[in-house]
């Protein structure tokens, strides 16, 4: 008799999923979450992201490590935006920060201490920009979505999803990922890079790689909460498909983002200082390039 | 032939004279101005650059050694063209650098066509290292602008998406 309470509890966690997936499918919920994020009025997020990359051959052993904290403000009714990157080189301490305003048509940035003002003549494509969460949406809507469990985030109640993007954008992640590896490595880039024929199918990479994507999603609103991706990869000659000094490197990159105040007042006050903006005469510390844009 | 129909053949020959040196002195000063012209010109396309917060750059090899305005993301834009306002900083992350596309506002803007013309739409997608802006049919097919304008859709283009992201100023 307790054996088969057993096999029936076990049977029963077996389809757990399937029984928190019962109430909306997949497609359903594609749906939804792109109605809802076209419908957007105001909100903020934050984000953490963190980049880990360790760089190994018979006489070395070296790691780079950088973490960048992301807050920004959308308010499409009033058509303005902020965001606020901090990135810490973790090694040497280093810490860099770069904000961007967009309002009344205008756009400023703030590097370091310096501000700059952009001549913008495409106002409704910058402020595309800054609303960021319909292309978190949109990498939902090209991936293969899976509903895996349920739970709460601030109080309301999400399913869990986890997604697994198409081709395109899973090679365009980990290609990437490749570049920006080298940018600290003590190790040259191989000549093969130079190359527009290297190809990912032709290397092992994809076996030796893992990209990820988890997003919790509002039952009530169809809202993207929150979405994690995970990107590791390792990188060997023979990975690779080259001839070179044997060395490693592992690349780890987790970026995490939540999504809040969803239609509440979300006010962008562009500072007085900002007036004093001079002409940008260099460009941005190639750390912020770790990861990916120079652009935020 | 007579002393009055002497004096008037010089007299014409005197008017044409003049006619001629004026024009040439008015050809000279004009080239002069045009030149000056020029000149402001190009000092206002690079001011105009800077003082919008970009890089004003120039290179022998590129657009035909016309001074360029080099955005952040090291998309760029002829100088003349960016203070005549045709165009703007750049939010086309998948641009690609000259060395592999050569002009590359041409595929971009041939890209963008072709695909809404083969009843596709542009979406722009999240990547931890940037959104990356593709076209998307209504079967759930995708492509990279890039591929799509050179009639390629699929083939394999994220050694270049990676290169030119990280391409940084």
């Amino acid at each position: 008799m307790k054996s088969i309470l057993t096999i029936i509890a076990f049977i029963s966690l077996l389809y757990l999923p399937v029984v928190f997936a019962e109430d909306v499918s997949v497609d359903q919920l594609k749906q939804m979450m792109t109605a809802s994020a076209d419908n957007l009025t105001t909100y903020t997020y934050t984000r953490s992201a963190e980049n880990t990359i360790i760089y190994s051959n018979e006489s070395l052993q070296d790691k780079f490590a950088a973490v960048k904290a992301t807050e920004g403000k959308v308010n499409l009714t009033v058509q303005s935006g902020w965001w606020s990157h901090q990135l810490t080189d973790i090694g040497t301490g280093q810490v860099f920060s770069w904000q961007g305003y967009f309002s009344n048509g205008t756009e400023y940035w703030k590097e370091g201490d310096n501000w700059t003002q952009f001549i913008i003549d495409d106002p409704d494509a910058v402020m595309a920009d800054y609303n960021e969460l319909p292309s978190q949406v949109a990498l939902l809507n090209y991936s293969n979505l899976s509903i895996t469990g349920a739970q709460t985030i601030d109080g309301e109640d999400c399913y869990i999803i986890a997604a697994e993007p198409v081709r395109l954008i899973k090679e365009t992640i980990l290609g990437t990922q490749i570049y920006a590896a080298y940018l600290s490595s003590p190790f040259p880039m191989p000549d093969e890079f130079d190359n527009k024929d290297f190809d990912l199918d032709n290397s092992s990479i994809s076996g030796n790689s893992n990209v990820s994507v988890t997003a919790w999603v509002s039952k009530q609103t169809s809202q993207l909460r929150r979405i994690e991706i995970d990107s590791s990869l390792t990188l060997t000659p023979s990975i690779l498909n080259i001839e070179e000094q044997d060395f490693t490197i592992q690349s780890t990159l987790q970026e995490r983002t939540d999504y809040g105040n969803f239609g509440e007042s979300v006010q962008i006050v562009l500072p007085l200082e900002s007036r004093n903006y001079s002409p940008r005469t260099k460009g941005a510390d190639w750390r912020w390039a770790v990861f990916g844009l120079v652009e935020p | 032939m007579d002393w009055w129909s002497h004096n008037r053949r010089d007299k014409s020959m005197k008017f044409f004279k003049n006619i001629l040196l004026s024009f040439c002195i008015l050809v000279s000063l004009s080239s002069g101005m045009l030149a000056a012209m020029a000149e402001d010109s190009a000092d206002q396309a690079r001011s105009y650059c800077v003082k919008s917060g970009y890089l004003y750059s120039s290179s022998p090899s590129v657009n035909s050694g016309q001074g360029m305005c080099v955005f952040p993301d090291k998309s760029w834009c002829d100088s003349q063209a960016f203070f005549q306002g045709t165009c703007s900083r750049s939010l086309k992350p998948n641009i690609l650098p000259g060395y592999v596309s050569g002009y590359e506002g041409m595929w971009a803007q041939s890209a963008e066509s072709i695909c809404r013309s083969s009843g596709g739409s542009l979406r722009s997608v999240h990547t931890p290292y940037g959104d990356i802006t593709m076209c998307a049919f209504a079967d759930g097919r995708t492509c990279d602008l890039k591929s799509m304008a050179e009639g390629r859709c699929g083939r394999d283009m994220w050694q270049v998406y990676a290169r030119s992201w990280l391409d940084s100023p």
